[in-house]
């Protein structure tokens, strides 16, 4: 096999491991942020940890096509930034959730069986867990939803294939992106050779008490 | 021709998001009170 196939491979194997992390991380946020009611979810176990993952079909539904949608762009290599931001009542971001992209370590034959990067994930599902208790309380008429960044001519490649999914992706609202006096609350406390996460809190802008 | 496009252009990066806006709030709400009700009168049978 070339070295450029092993790459492909490694990069196939990325993108499905990351894709199944963003699933159950936007889960574990959406629980966290209390951004739907707490009986809509189910504990349930991932990465030797239990998680809650909303058991509501549209919101399970949209979550799949959001992963799906993400992970074509992950196979390409072709973004390097996923963000699950919290929106208040007025459309403004309150809090961001920003998990970096890093290339896959080509070096990375001393975890062959990805125990390194399970116990990773696992570190990362468990700070989300916490985050609920550490971050302010959000009001109540909260929506949410998911950035990727990438490149114009990337995004223009994927149109088609969201277009025949029924779930397309357009470029964001400038005022979706933006996060006024924000403050990162570090999180990173577990890394990874192929994934860095990080959380942004907007301060104040009349938001929280 | 897009790619002729970008090469005049430039490739600039771009922030994305679905389409379609995620389920509301207040329609789960009203959902997991019925399936509540439900799960309750189904566990009394």
């Amino acid at each position: 096999m070339t070295d450029n196939q092993t790459l492909k491979g490694n990069t196939k194997i990325s993108a499905d491991i990351l894709s199944e992390f963003l699933e159950t991380a936007i889960h574990c946020i959406l629980y966290a942020r209390e951004l739907y009611p707490t009986g809509v979810f189910s504990k349930r176990k991932k990465y030797n940890v239990p998680v809650q993952i909303c058991m509501h079909p549209d919101v399970s539904l949209y979550v799949t096509n959001v992963v799906e949608g993400v992970k074509e762009f992950l196979q390409n290599q072709e973004t390097d930034r996923v963000s699950v931001v919290i929106l208040s009542s007025r459309d403004e971001p309150i809090e961001k959730f920003v998990f970096e992209i890093g290339e896959p370590d080509r070096n990375s034959g001393d975890d062959k069986y990805l125990y390194r990067l399970e116990q990773s994930l696992r570190g990362f599902v468990l700070k989300l867990n916490l985050c609920g208790a550490v971050l302010s309380p959000l009001p109540d008429d909260c929506t949410w939803t998911v950035q990727l960044h990438t490149q114009e001519s990337s995004a223009q490649k994927h149109v088609h294939s969201q277009v025949e999914k029924d779930f397309p992706w357009i470029e964001a609202d400038r005022r979706q992106t933006v996060v006024t006096d924000a403050k990162i609350v570090p999180m990173t406390a577990v890394s990874s050779e192929t994934i860095k996460f990080e959380h942004n809190q907007a301060k104040d802008a009349g938001i929280f008490d | 021709e897009p790619t002729l496009r970008f090469a005049f252009t430039g490739d600039l990066p771009l922030i994305i998001s679905p389409c379609l806006p995620p389920p509301r709030k207040d329609k789960v709400t009203k959902w997991a009170k019925s399936h509540a009700t439900y799960q309750k009168l189904k566990n009394s049978d």
